[in-house]
């Protein structure tokens, strides 16, 4: 019995320790992510989760996660109706207070194998494909500054075809960041692109529980034919919108659409 | 077996890392048992802790990293989740650098961006309206002067760390230019989701980077529900008042829309509750020419100090305002903003006046009762192209005014006296840059303006009719040309050009008939200037340098008996700007200039400018000299919203024509004369205010000191004088509870005036003010605040008054919400205060609005 009893306790001290150490901790960044769709369009936003444990990361939209969450619901659908009617009847025609998806990617980074694992939708079907990580050269700069309490170095570096200027924090020692951004000895805590078409801002970091890659396998691709395949949904948006309602309408917009990534 | 591999790559390292000269390779290992630990930090920095190089260890632990050239006494940290972080001297003696880490648990300092109140990024500070605004705010204007480092003055001026604005942009757009008083005023701050400061901005965006500016500017951010909708408020009240025979009546109507290519402000208000309509439609970035034409006659109440206008201002105002702007595919912007106004105001006082003179004083009682019309039109268009290599401004503007007023005296002097004044002017201006092959820069600007101004006085007094006629009018231009070098962080320009300047004077005095009196002129005074500047501009770090020095030949040519000549004017200024930290700069600047005489004061005729007082000019032409330094600290923690700012200034000016007072009879002539006048005038302003998240609230103080000491020939006898005025003003306001906030702001006053061998004179004033919002539920807000003026001069005479005012508003839904109100609730009827002139004291008693009550009902769509 006594035997039992020891071994009992050494178990709960190895579990303690475990837990002390952080081995499995995990922590959520949540980021602030202004973006833009077109040149001169107003920016939107966005509100970006980073899941991090010791073996890898995942960042994804909170908003599509909520969204995706309520529809994969048995009665997903009559919720959402009845949210969005309350929600026309609050803030008008114009609200955009109902669960809707915002960025439609998620980035799983997998530290041991410096690859990160890419997911976005087009429409409603999903592609895949990797990209290295630490891809990105990046230079140290003489600025330091406190965000949100961390005290933060500047750097800068460009990647697929943006220069990017970021500050990022030692005291979170986890070479990530949100989106595909890492590669620096700390956390990115705000990054921003030289055209200020995109921003992330850290705002806050807490022990979380880690959520799970809740898609499903979508289609593998690369990275350029992903792109590609994007930008000419979007370009055409308006053509399929007319087949699919009978209407007629002509887009007039000499808007460019833009990406984060700008070397495709 | 990882330890065996490990131990196998540390062999096989120990042998590569010897031809590694300006590399550091290593290995990263657990100490408890040897096994590599991938993805940990390498981190390497020098003695001040900056961080040289760093690196991450692959999945054997392994890292390389390239070191600098300079690589004395540096030392290695490696963190890792999991492990106790690692720090040691670099060891730089070919040999493999093996980290072996401790497991071991740090706690990561949690963070969560709490409301967001203020935030910054690089030079843009953003503040969160809904984090400042309370129930009873309605304006925009009414949440930023809650915000801490922006200060909005009465007439809706803004300003940031004590500097004026230089920009207000709505999402990017400046729709208004610089008449924002029309957005502070009327966009609900129900539409904005935030408001940026943007530090140091130069709008043009070809000058980015290059040409400094120590102004801010203000970006209103809309929210999304209400970017790219028609948005329209109004509201229309009505009510009694006890000391007014006619109804109190205010409406007006407010419609917005922002899209990204098409911005429209329009506005349509009136009122007679005392409400001054005229202050939306003041141009707060208009910076006036050297050679405006200014006139000479007027019959304007000095404004009462301290005292909210509306409390003594009986009007019947009408305003309209329409703004436009569309904004091309290639960014290129058009603009068009027309306002009108009609304003009638009212002014009675009673003013004791007393000129302090050797031979005794000499004391003038007035009882005014006074009554102002102005009707004004304004038109603008502007054409502006604002790329990066590219700017281009060209902007139409009309401005046409007519302002009369009648005034009766009783007292000393009883008369009644009799304006009218139309205004017009019409003016271009075209500004171009450009920017060619990366490096250098050709700006071209051109500026035409005509002026014409007619000045019509006639007066009364019973037994004689006298009056003054002045007719003025302008033609100005101004042709510059500037070339600009960029060398690495150095921007070299130098401008050139010629300007002129034809101006024509035509008085006639009538009805008087004194001796040596020169009553008709007809002069003209022109000139032609062609100046060239050069001026540097360099930033390094924490240091920007800028030294102007511009040169001005200026040949004059006058009608009258002052012979034509030429001026060679040197006026070189520098200016430092230290970025101590990143939120923290010194700017010191100091300059030295021969400034022209003013043209305004050059005439031979006396000019009757009231019933009683004369400006008799100057009979010559000559030059200033002056010297002027200035520092000023800014400071800022967003963060913690802190914000520090702190400015002085002393300045030296040598004129070689002194002011003279004369007093002949019952008039005042006021002219200038060959003495030695010197001038020196000293300045210091500092403002601090910190928000109290705790409470929601914030918490500062303003102080001001000015010293102005000058001298005077007053009835043939040299009078030095000095005026002297401090001001504190600690404020503090907050939420109690989500019910209740308060808010109490004092203010003391304190002026001297110190004339040669005379007694000091003084006034202390104290100004207490508050007010407390109470919200028992969603539906109801009440809120009560009163002012008390408490008001001392030497004499030791207390006055003191209590204003106190209640409002009671009906939240009945978003969009419709229901006011009753009630002003002046003791019916207060006068408000007695001291002020200070160069030789002068007066006592002024002012009529107040009454007690009165309104309903009003307030709708947004």
């Amino acid at each position: 019995m006594n035997k039992h009893i020891i071994l009992l306790v050494l178990l709960l001290i190895k579990v303690s320790n475990a837990v002390g150490q952080g081995s499995s901790v995990s922590y959520r960044a949540v980021y602030d992510f202004d973006y833009a769709i077109r040149t001169e369009e107003t920016q939107r936003n966005d509100c970006l989760f980073l899941d991090i444990n010791k073996n890898g990361s995942l960042c994804y939209s909170y908003y599509t996660f909520e969204s995706d969450s309520l529809w994969s619901t048995p009665d997903g659908d009559k919720v959402f109706r009845t949210l969005l009617t309350n929600a026309i009847s609050t803030e008008g025609a114009r609200t955009n207070a109902f669960p809707h998806k915002r960025s439609k990617f998620t980035v799983s980074k997998c530290y041991e194998q410096k690859e990160a694992l890419v997911k976005e939708s087009i429409d409603s079907d999903i592609y895949e494909y990797t990209v290295p990580m630490y891809d990105i050269i990046w230079t140290i700069m003489d600025s330091t500054d406190v965000i949100c309490g961390y005290p933060c170095i500047k750097a800068t570096g460009e990647y697929h075809g943006r220069r990017w200027e970021v500050w990022f924090t030692t005291e979170i020692p986890f070479s990530d960041g949100p989106w595909q951004l890492s590669g620096l000895p700390g956390l990115i805590v705000r990054a921003q692109d030289s055209d200020h078409l995109f921003c992330f801002k850290l705002t806050g970091f807490s022990r979380a529980q880690s959520k799970v890659d809740w898609r499903g396998q979508g289609e593998k691709t690369t990275r350029v034919d992903f792109l590609r395949r994007k930008k000419k949904a979007l370009i055409n948006s308006n053509a399929m919108t007319n087949a699919m309602l009978g209407t007629n309408t002509i887009s007039t917009s000499k808007k460019e659409y833009v990406f984060l990534e700008a070397d495709f | 077996m990882n330890k065996l591999l490990f131990t196998a790559i540390i062999m096989l390292f120990s042998i590569l890392s010897v031809s590694a000269e300006t590399q550091i390779i290593g290995l990263v290992g657990n100490k408890t048992d040897n096994t590599p630990i991938s993805n940990a930090n390498i981190l390497i920095k020098d003695t001040d802790g900056k961080l040289l190089a760093f690196g991450i260890s692959d999945i054997d632990g392994r890292f390389t990293i390239k070191l600098p050239d300079d690589n004395d006494c540096l030392s290695i940290i490696v963190t890792k989740i999991g492990y106790k972080p690692y720090s040691a001297a670099l060891s730089l003696d070919n040999q493999l650098a093996i980290i072996l880490m401790e497991e071991g648990a740090k706690e990561l300092q949690e963070v969560e961006v709490k409301a967001d109140r203020i935030r910054e990024n690089g030079d843009t500070v953003t503040y969160t309206v809904s984090s400042f605004a309370e129930k009873e705010d309605k304006s925009i204007g009414d949440v930023l002067r809650r915000m801490p480092g922006i200060d909005v003055a009465k007439n809706g001026k803004i300003q940031y760390q004590g500097v004026d604005i230089n920009k207000f942009y709505i999402e990017g757009s400046d729709l208004l230019g610089g008449k924002y008083g029309i957005a502070t005023n009327e966009i609900s701050h129900d539409d904005i989701g935030a408001v940026e400061i943007l530090e140091n901005h130069q709008p043009m965006q070809v000058l980015r980077g290059l040409s400094f500016s120590d102004q801010a500017a203000i970006n209103l951010k809309m929210k999304s529900k209400s970017k790219a909708s028609l948005l329209v408020h109004g509201s229309m009240a009505g009510g009694f008042a006890e000391r007014l025979e006619e109804t109190l009546w205010q409406g007006d109507i407010f419609s917005m829309m922002i899209t990204g290519k098409y911005q429209m402000i329009n506005t349509f208000q009136g009122n007679n509750v005392g409400r001054n309509l005229s202050d939306q439609l003041i141009d707060f970035t208009y910076r006036k020419t050297e050679d405006m034409l200014n006139g000479y006659i007027s019959l304007n109440t000095p404004a009462t100090p301290n005292l909210s206008q509306n409390r003594s201002f009986f009007n019947r105002s009408w305003i309209a305002s329409s703004n436009h702007l569309i904004k091309s595919a290639k960014g290129r912007e058009n603009k068009l903003q027309i306002d009108y106004i009609n304003d009638q105001a009212s002014v009675q006082s009673t003013s004791t006046t007393t000129y302090f003179i050797e031979s005794g004083d000499k004391i003038i009682i007035e009882d005014k009762n006074s009554l102002s019309h102005r009707q004004g039109l304004t038109g603008k268009h502007t054409y502006e192209v604002n790329e990066k290599t590219y700017f281009l401004n060209n902007t139409l503007s009309t401005d046409l005014s007519w302002n009369n007023s009648d005034m009766s005296t009783i007292g000393t002097m009883p008369n009644s006296q009799s304006v009218r004044m139309p205004d017009y002017s019409v003016n271009n201006t075209l500004k171009l840059i450009k920017r060619i092959s990366g490096n250098r820069l050709i700006t071209f600007t051109s500026h035409n303006e005509w002026k014409s101004l007619t000045e019509k006085l006639s007066i009364d007094n019973g037994a004689q009719h006298y009056g003054q006629q002045v007719r003025q009018s302008s033609f100005y231009t101004d042709e510059n040309a500037s070339l600009g070098f960029i060398l690495g962080k150095m921007l070299l320009s130098l401008d050139t050009g010629v300007s002129g300047y034809l101006r024509n004077l035509n008085t006639n005095l009538y009805g008087i008939n004194m001796a040596d009196l020169i009553g008709v002129e007809a002069l003209s005074t022109d000139y032609l200037r062609v100046f060239a500047s050069s001026k540097f501009e360099w930033r390094f770090k924490w240091l920007e340098l800028t030294f102007d020095f511009p040169v001005n030949l200026y040949t004059y040519f006058f009608s009258g008996s002052i012979n034509n000549r030429k001026y060679l004017f040197l006026s070189p200024s520098l200016s430092t700007r230290l970025q101590l930290r990143p939120r923290m700069s010194l700017t010191l600047q100091g300059n030295v200039h021969r400034s022209p005489a003013s043209l305004h004061n050059i005439h031979d005729s006396s000019i009757l400018t009231d019933y009683r007082s004369f400006c008799q000019g100057v009979d010559d032409y000559d030059t200033s000299l002056g010297q002027s330094l200035s520092a000023s600290f800014s400071y800022r923690n967003a963060i913690n919203g802190l914000f520090v700012m702190a400015t002085g200034s002393y300045s030296w000016n040598k004129p070689k024509f002194g002011t003279v007072q004369d007093i002949i009879d019952d008039y005042i002539f006021y002219s200038y004369q060959s003495h030695p006048s010197n001038s020196r005038n000293a300045m210091v302003l500092i403002n601090i205010s910190k928000t109290l998240d705790f409470m929601r609230g914030a918490i500062g103080i303003k102080e001001i000191y000015s010293r102005k000491e000058n001298r005077m020939l007053s009835q043939g006898l040299y009078t030095e004088y000095s005026n002297q005025y401090f001001s504190l003003s600690p404020f503090i306001n907050g939420n109690i509870s989500t019910c209740l906030n308060w808010n109490f702001q004092f203010n003391w006053e304190r002026s001297l005036l110190n004339i040669s061998d005379m007694p000091q004179r003084n006034s202390n004033n104290y100004i207490y003010a508050g007010a407390l919002t109470f919200i028992p539920c969603p539906l109801i807000t009440w809120t009560t605040s009163g002012e008390l003026y408490h008001t001392q001069n030497k004499e030791n005479n207390l006055k003191k008054i209590f204003m106190l005012d209640t409002k009671l508003t009906f939240n009945i839904s978003k969009h419709i919400e229901i006011t009753a109100s009630v002003t002046n609730i003791l019916n207060r009827k006068e408000y007695r205060y001291t002020a200070f002139g160069s030789l002068l004291q007066y006592e002024r008693s002012i009529k107040l609005r009454g007690r009165e009550f309104m309903v009003s009902t307030y709708i947004s769509l």
